[in-house]
């Protein structure tokens, strides 16, 4: 019953979701994506050819324009999808639900799975050189949880535990995100390199903002479906109704 | 809602444990969602979901 509930409520929203973000990335976020491309695809051959792209020869890509757009916009539902899910879960596993709830627990979403891994390894533009995937996927995974679990502690636990979320939140911090000996941009004409710098920051901001409207969907419309679709559904008493 | 429901009637598993279960299940499946779309090492993968993958910050390249 839940799972079923959860899962339609969370398919509503994320349609919502994807669409007001995509359309926001359609307009804002894409188009520097796409420009920094350029200058990736320009850059010289030794530079181009790494070992990277020795070994794999040209996997399947979207083509550009229309179908590119189109897996963009299926990725970004079932990411919105995926976080959908996972907000209705915890909000339902938490008790009962509001638009307001939701809503808060979206700012919550968007501090642990955005803003706090940015602050470690901020939104990147294609052409970045930067630490190895491996070591920024796990670090980014780190961070997602333990300020996921510190800002759960701080909400609902006694007061004398809340310093203990405080020091979750804080230590992928002290750790310290991967970097590389290399970061920034390996373009070798300095013009390019500022124009891209410029891109970039455009970009940090645009992300931010995009990514707060998704999550600002995906609370407040999870919240308001829960409350209309979960928080009505009488819990069953097996107790009583073996009884009878 | 159930109440004629025979499988209702001869529930013994606690009520908690199963909407913990169900909420478990929904929870994996966003786990597994966002894994493919955000994670996957594959280059199909990557590159169908490029866009979204630099949009919301993940690790990328």
């Amino acid at each position: 019953m839940y799972f079923r509930q959860i899962f339609l409520i969370a398919c509503l929203s994320s349609l919502v979701a994807s669409l007001g973000f995509s359309l926001y990335q359609w307009y804002l976020v894409n188009p520097i994506i796409f420009a920094a491309e350029l200058y990736e695809l320009a850059q010289p051959l030794d530079l181009a050819i790494s070992e990277h792209a020795l070994e794999q020869t040209e996997p399947w890509a979207p083509d550009d324009g229309l179908e590119r757009s189109l897996y963009t916009l299926l990725a970004n539902f079932l990411m919105c999808l995926a976080y959908s899910l996972l907000l209705s879960c915890a909000m339902v596993f938490r008790g009962t639900s509001s638009t307001l709830k939701g809503l808060a627990w979206g700012i919550a979403a968007y501090l642990s799975v955005f803003v706090a891994p940015g602050l470690g390894l901020p939104p990147e533009i294609p052409g970045m050189q930067a630490a190895d995937l491996d070591q920024r996927q796990n670090w980014w995974l780190l961070t997602v949880s333990l300020t996921g679990v510190g800002l759960a502690v701080i909400a609902f636990s006694p007061r004398y535990y809340k310093g203990a979320g405080l020091i979750l939140m804080l230590l992928p911090h002290l750790i310290g995100a991967p970097t590389s000996a290399l970061h920034g941009f390996s373009h070798p004409d300095p013009q390019a390199v500022a124009t891209l710098t410029e891109l970039w920051h455009q970009f940090i901001l645009q992300t931010s903002i995009a990514n707060a409207l998704l999550w600002f969907i995906i609370g407040s419309s999870t919240g308001f479906l829960c409350h209309r679709f979960i928080d009505p559904v009488p819990p069953l008493q097996p107790t009583k109704l073996t009884k009878a | 809602m159930n109440t004629h429901n025979p499988a209702t009637l001869e529930q013994s598993v606690p009520v908690d444990t199963t909407k913990n279960v169900q909420l478990i299940a929904a929870t994996a499946l966003g786990i597994i969602i966002l894994f493919g779309v955000g994670f996957a090492p594959m280059d199909i993968a990557h590159n169908a979901a490029h866009d979204t993958r630099h949009s919301v910050a993940f690790p990328c390249h």
